[in-house]
């Protein structure tokens, strides 16, 4: 029987660990801490530096490593603290004398136009446009390429390149896989963070700490909770067979991208296993895993419900910043003092004329009403009269006597009690009425859509039909008319069992409906101009389809058929005392002066603004109050709980307990935090080479460790320990400025150095172990969409938003369970955005991405692989996509240049950003001729298909 | 410390550590197509890997079994939403008095855990076929007839009775997303015999895909080369396989002459990066495709007896006698794994019975019986079924008791399900292990979809327990780290 081995592995770490063979040799004979290196080896792994004074810190030190017998006996090279060595060397002279050591000669640099590319695609992933080339071929100056590095480190197209880096290490993904792939809300939302992130050169130590604790720090602002979103990336079963174990599997999730993304471990395999030998034990991992156990669980019991609100919540825009708590205090000051003159006034005559002297006006407003519910009768099924709703009948059903807003009966619903009433009103409106209750309404604030919630008063009618209505979704009063689709709402918090008025128009000419919630227009939008003949009869405290009640009191619930003034609407929030009608009292009784003095009053009320926020969806990380205990899973089975443990960290990097504070506002436990500081701390041995690593994989095509997510035993060692750890000490010491790192490797030699093939020094090195080649690669699959939509011109810079939905074909549309709900639809602008900002459907990838190795939505991706397969070939020759970018790319030929052959040239420059030879351009002109001959096309079909050639020239794909 | 962590002999490849030799040999994987398609000159000084030492070979290209194979390609007929295993060929005589009635039985499905239920007594009656004696329901009349070449397993299992994860289960391995599906493993073992076809393809049902669409074919964490490629059974049967507007009408010829001679200055310029010779080979390879996919797929060149076998000619079994028919030419042409789905969409439009069975598995049932015989028929007669393994079954079956107060539906039932296996090497005529009468769940010899996944690459020749990816520090395996035994039963 043959023993078979599968060759595998992604296809970027090809080259280097080739390059590896000797150094495995070495590593598997020798100690790599304290091994035989000698110290004229340039290669060698950093010898275990002088003693140093004694430290408290948590990490494996050179004073602690022999305390730590148990844990310095796995210890590999990336778990040895960071040492300054005596000599500290730049990039170029590493790389010289590396050189020179093998007797390699030093690469010639490239041709100007090769390194602009070259920096343009690395910095910002999109190709430099013939502007950009000419003004830098014009420029005589040395420094052109350092300040072409800056102007490109200052664009905003930076952080989109680079966060995308960042995404792929996260599985950034907008939807849950499994049954429903059910919409992540507001997951954009990260993805944007994470942009500007890189775009501001946030502090990488402090990029950490907001992804996995931005919610446990002092200072509150949206950014941090929105960075949490981190921790709900991941696929979440809606429907598991056993709700225990998914929860469990989202916090392995959580546990294993951290660990993967920012230490360079993988911790999977000690979740079940604990192996002699394994530097991980199972201990190390759910002392690990209790970091995050303290989050609310993404779903409670079985059945296929997600609880969003246990990571999902409304933050406003301005979170941690307390001018709008000032403004609005200072509001209130303001407004209360008006309104205490207008009321003083008002009270004056009062007590001078008797009450009944303000009766007359206080109803004015009522006077022309429809109906005007007061509830001060008694509960009756049959029909009523009362002094205000004169020859009006109700029907009421189980309700019950309160006690209203003045003293007066109110109706007092309990769930399942409700009023109707024929409806009074169909085309120009208002309605009025009070409130107050201390219980949720029904849905969630996740889903505003009115029909969802509790009914106050209802007018709805299933089906998308021009309907009304007005309910309490959770804590917030939502309505809307007609479309389900267009609702508005009020301010969450309305469930804080005090009296609230609330007041709904709508205008039939404009369509224009408005809520006014105490006395302030909180939203307002445009539905249905139909007259609302339907239905017959309207629900009071309840919806009708569904039957939702509200559990509260309701007082003073009347209809108008006309739009009330905002002067009428907020006279009715305060309980009278700004209508004309009033001032002309105060002007009789207490004279003209007086009655001034009270109309500038109003004028300065209805002036008065009250501050208002904008509240956001954010995934976010929440808390529960009370913790579980957290235990050892044997065997990985949740319902399997072995021996306690406590949050701690890993033996491999000291083992230490770890210290936690509880953060002041009681919201959270402080574990997160401890983690996330012990991660992002410049002794933590890891953090800084793991993503020193990064930022050179992603500048010079390879990694120095070949396997970014798996340093140490299972993965393969650097190929130079050396320079990673000089890089990673300056790229601490920058105040862990990732810009900074880019800076010093984009404007080395090396980076500048040529990709030609050198015939001694193949033979001396042939697998370019020290560089003497510059390593050319494909292009991802963002950055081939993006160029190609580049070339036409068509491409949209805008930055940030939901997701964008291009056009996907029909087959592909057909491999969703519901083909005709599966996508959205976008502007041909918004299509034409880059990559990055297209929607992310686990289930659903958009197929050229996926054709050239996009990163896999499910699993940390720390290498994109390198395929090549005919789906590339037959996507770039005969996709829509092409055939449209072709055609585009054709016009503005057309539209810049007037004869054909300036236009097979400017295409040839365009896609490969270089001014090709006269004799290349006469070849491709001939080329174009004879497709005009051999196929008879006229001069536009040819040039249609020559631009979908040039996309498809392996020059176009490909940076040297 | 020691890379070499390996002590076990049959860790040692090449004389160098397992590890080692994995991070070496995925060299191959930019350079598909060399090999075969362009010999030319012009490779003829390059044709050494970046390592300068190995020659190219594609990720495709065939490589040879790690054991010895019986079954070239595999067909599997993916029954989606869960097919009644009573009501089909789980013959349950003692259910069927017991209709209406409530019982004692421990359930679990959509409706959660239950203890008891009202009996739903099997909807159509039972007579044995072929020298067997094997009893089949009504149902599938025609598969009856086959019933001697066929391996019924009657006692599976699987993790979850709930269709997103049972879905991912019984394609990948796994309850999780992420995992490369069966398909995958099988090209990536083994590679393709026909580089100018895919070697996994997916044909999938007109009311749409099964619930999680893609994540049921996709490679996973392995390279896109290896997901499966959604075929049509009719109009253009691969995405973009076909020219556009643009590159129509003998066009697309003379761009693909003048690109490869542009591509062939830039690589000539470029000496000692291989990658780039693959990519001018694998524009013709696509050529190829687009002229073989179209052929692999064109029934019309079959005679009106086979498409009458198939069932072409009757208006009910002719889109999945179409299907049936396109697998066996594709077989013919060596693509490794092709997986055909009955039932796409949600509700009714799929096996998944919870209102009315008899509506539900009539219309099923009868879209399919006809096709799955003359399927194995044809191949029979062909002298394909020995080496071509094809297999029957759902995510789950179904449960004896009925799922609401009033209707005849089953709820999901992984506890005990019948799944087939025939050809490629199967022993036909055969039924391992036992359901309890009820068919509740497996009692005789309790079988689990990893022994089945273990099953279908033993039949192909590879050991289930040491074909592995190597990803994220863990050797992966289709059956997962702790392996399992193929149904050494099924196996001729």
């Amino acid at each position: 029987m043959v023993n078979r081995v599968k060759r595998i592995t992604q296809p970027a770490f090809i080259l280097p660990a080739l390059l590896l063979v000797g150094l495995l040799i070495i590593s598997s004979t020798s100690d790599f801490i304290f091994g035989n290196t000698s110290n004229e080896d340039p290669m060698a792994l950093p010898k275990t530096a002088p003693p140093q004074p004694p430290t408290t810190s948590s990490f494996v030190t050179e004073s602690n490593l022999d305390d730590a017998e148990e844990s310095s006996r796995n210890l590999t090279w990336c778990d040895v603290p960071l040492q300054n060595p005596k000599l500290r060397q730049t990039l170029d002279q590493f790389w010289f004398s590396r050189l020179e050591e093998k007797g390699l000669t030093s690469p010639e640099e490239a041709s100007p136009e090769q390194l602009l590319r070259r920096l343009h695609y690395v910095v910002t992933g999109l190709p430099p446009t013939p502007e950009d080339l000419d003004s830098f071929l014009k420029d005589p100056h040395e420094t052109r390429w350092n300040l072409r590095i800056e102007k490109l480190l200052a664009s905003e197209q930076y952080g989109v390149h680079w966060g995308r880096h960042w995404l792929d290490l996260v599985r950034w993904a907008e939807t849950d896989s499994y049954e429903r792939d059910r919409l992540k809300p507001s997951a954009w939302r990260y993805r944007d963070w994470v942009v500007d992130a890189f775009n501001s050169d946030l502090p990488y130590d402090q990029f950490l700490i907001l992804q996995l604790a931005g919610d446990e720090l002092e200072i509150e602002s949206l950014d941090h909770h929105v960075a949490t979103g981190f921790l709900h990336l991941g696929i979440r079963n809606d429907e598991p067979a056993d709700p225990k174990q998914a929860i469990f599997d989202d916090l392995d999730g959580m546990l294993d991208t951290t660990c993967r993304s920012m230490l360079g471990i993988s911790m999977g395999c000690a979740r079940c296993h604990d192996h002699k030998g394994d530097p991980i034990p199972t201990r190390d991992y759910y002392r690990m895993l209790s970091f995050f156990e303290g989050l609310k669980p993404y779903k409670i019991g079985g059945g296929n419900g997600i609880r969003t609100t246990n990571f999902v919540r409304d933050l406003p825009l301005d979170l941690g910043d307390n001018k709008f708590e000032e403004s609005l205090e200072s509001w209130k000051r303001e407004y209360s003092e008006r309104l205490s003159e207008i009321s003083n006034l008002l009270d004056e005559v009062s007590v001078r004329w008797g009450k009944e002297t303000l009766i007359a006006a206080n109803n004015a407003t009522f006077k022309d009403s429809k109906v005007h519910l007061d509830f001060n009768q008694p509960p009756s099924k049959s029909a009523t009269e009362s002094e205000t709703t004169p020859n009006f009948e109700h029907e009421e059903f189980d309700t019950q006597r309160g006690t209203g807003k003045n003293g007066s009966p109110s109706l007092s619903l309990t769930g399942n009690a409700y009023v109707t009433i024929p409806r009074p009103v169909q085309d120009d409106f208002t309605i009025s009425f009070w409130f107050k209750t201390n219980r949720l309404g029904r849905g969630n604030s996740n889903d505003l859509r009115w029909i969802l919630g509790s009914g106050l008063v209802d007018g709805e009618i299933p089906g998308i039909v021009p309907d009304f209505g007005i309910s309490l979704v959770a804590d917030h009063v939502c309505a809307g008319v007609g479309d389900p689709e267009v609702f508005i709402h009020g301010p969450g918090q309305m469930n804080d069992n005090q009296w609230h008025h609330v007041c709904f128009t709508r205008s039939i000419e404009t369509g224009r409906f408005a809520l006014w919630i105490d006395g302030v227009e909180r939203s307002s939008a445009t539905g249905s101009k139909k007259s609302l003949t339907q239905p017959e009869k309207l629900s009071i405290g309840r919806m009708l389809p569904g039957a939702a009640s509200l559990n509260g009191e309701m007082d003073e619930v009347v209809f108008w058929d006309r739009v009330l003034s905002s002067r009428e609407i907020i006279d009715l929030s305060i309980g009278g005392g700004t209508l004309p009608q009033h001032v002309q009292l105060v002007s009789e009784r207490l004279g003209s002066a007086e009655g001034q003095r009270m109309e500038e009053a109003i004028q300065r009320l209805y002036e008065l603004k009250r501050p208002t926020r904008d509240f956001v969806q954010v995934l976010s990380a929440q808390e529960q109050q009370n913790i579980p205990q957290s235990y050892i899973r044997i065997r990985g089975t949740a319902s399997a709980p072995g021996d306690e443990v406590t949050p701690g960290f890993p033996q491999i990097l000291g083992g230490a307990d770890a210290s936690i504070e509880k953060p002041s506002d009681g919201e959270s436990s402080g574990r997160r935090l401890a983690l996330a500081r012990w991660i992002a701390n410049k002794e933590n041995p890891r953090t800084a080479r793991v993503m020193t690593n990064r930022v050179w994989q992603h500048v010079f095509g390879e990694p120095i460790v070949p396997t970014p997510n798996d340093f140490g035993t299972f993965g393969l060692p650097p190929t130079d320990a050396q320079l990673l750890d000089n890089l990673a000490l300056d790229f601490v010491e920058s105040g862990w400025s990732i810009k900074s790192l880019l800076r010093s490797l984009l404007s080395s030699s090396m980076f500048r150095s040529s990709g030609r093939f050198h015939q001694g020094n193949d033979r001396t090195d042939p697998r370019n172990r020290y560089n003497w080649k510059f390593r050319g690669r494909r292009l991802s699959a963002e950055e081939i969409r993006d160029s190609i939509l580049s070339f036409s011109g068509d491409l949209n810079l805008k930055l940030g938003g939901p997701g964008v939905y291009p056009l996907l074909p029909d087959e592909v549309l057909a491999t969703a369970s519901r083909p005709d709900s599966a996508w959205g639809r976008s502007s041909k602008e918004d299509s034409s955005r880059r990559s990055i900002f297209i929607h992310v459907k686990r289930s659903l990838l958009h197929p050229m991405l996926q054709a050239f190795d996009m990163a896999d939505t499910d699993n940390p991706c720390p290498v994109r692989f390198n395929t090549i397969q005919p789906t590339q070939a037959l996507t770039l020759l005969n996709s829509d996509f092409s055939e449209r970018q072709a055609k585009s790319f054709a016009d503005r030929l057309e539209n810049e240049h007037s004869n054909t052959r300036d236009r097979i040239r400017a295409c040839m420059l365009i896609v490969s950003q270089k001014a090709p030879a006269p004799q290349r351009v006469d070849e491709n002109l001939s080329f174009f001729e004879n497709l005009k001959s051999e196929h008879d096309l006229n001069d536009r079909q040819a040039l249609e298909i020559f631009c979908l050639m040039a996309l498809n020239l392996t020059e176009t794909i490909h940076i040297d | 410390m020691s890379l070499d962590n390996s002590k076990d002999p049959a860790g040692q490849f090449c004389g160098r550590t397992r590890r080692e030799f994995l991070w070496e040999a995925g060299a191959g994987f930019t350079s598909l197509a060399l090999g075969g398609l362009l010999g030319q000159n012009f490779f003829a000084g390059q044709s050494l890997a970046a390592d300068g030492l190995h020659s190219y070979a594609s990720p495709l290209a065939p490589n040879p079994a790690m054991i010895a194979a019986k079954a070239k390609s595999v067909i599997f007929l993916f029954m989606y939403g869960g097919p009644s295993h009573v009501d089909t060929f789980d013959y349950k005589p003692k259910l069927y008095p017991l209709d209406g009635q409530n019982i004692e039985v421990k359930t679990f499905g959509r409706g959660g855990h239950r203890k008891t239920g009202r009996v739903v007594g099997p909807k159509w009656n039972f007579k044995p076929y072929g020298e067997c004696g094997k009893y089949v329901s009504d149902l599938f009349p025609n598969v009856g007839s086959m019933v001697d070449d066929i391996s019924f397993i009657h006692s599976m299992t699987a993790d979850s009775p709930l269709h997103g994860s049972a879905m991912l289960m019984m394609n990948s391995g796994k309850v999780f997303s992420g995992a490369p599906c069966l398909g995958s493993w099988a090209n990536y073992g083994l590679g393709s015999l026909n580089e100018n076809l895919p070697g996994f393809v997916v044909m999938l049902d007109k009311t749409g895909g099964p619930i999680s669409g893609a994540k049921n074919w996709s490679s996973g964490y392995m390279p896109a080369q290896y997901q499966g490629t959604v075929l049509r059974s009719e109009g253009v049967p691969i995405l973009d396989l076909e020219p556009g507007q643009l590159l129509g009408g003998g066009v697309q010829r003379s761009v693909l002459d003048h690109l490869r001679a542009e591509n062939e200055i830039h690589a000539a310029a470029r000496v000692g990066n291989p990658d780039l010779a693959a990519r001018i080979a694998n524009y013709e390879l696509a050529y190829q495709m687009q002229s073989s996919a179209p052929e692999a797929v064109d029934i019309d060149a079959e005679d009106e007896e086979t498409k009458s076998l198939y069932g072409i000619d009757r208006g009910k079994t002719a889109d999945f006698g179409r299907k049936c028919l396109m697998a066996r030419r594709l077989v013919e042409r060596g693509v490794r794994f092709i997986q055909i789905y009955s039932g796409g969409n949600h509700d009714d439009n799929n096996w998944d019975a919870h209102g009315d069975l008899k509506f539900n598995h009539d219309k099923h049932a009868g879209a399919t019986d006809l096709p799955i015989a003359g399927l194995l028929k044809d191949l029979k007669r062909r002298g394909l079924l020995d080496e071509t393994l094809v297999i029957w079954g759902g995510e789950f079956g179904r449960q004896p008791t009925a799922e609401y107060a009033h209707l005849t539906g089953r709820d999901h039932n992984s506890y005990g399900f019948t799944m087939w296996m025939a050809g490629g090497g199967v022993k036909g005529g055969t039924s391992i292990g036992s359901t309890d009468e009820l068919g509740a769940e497996a009692v005789d010899k309790p079988l689990h979809v990893k022994n089945l996944h273990a099953t279908v690459l033993q039949l192909m020749g590879l050991d289930p327990n040491r074909l592995s990816f190597f990803h994220a520090g863990l050797e992966e395996k289709l059956v997962g780290v702790e392996g399992a035994q193929p149904i050494w039963d099924a196996i001729a």
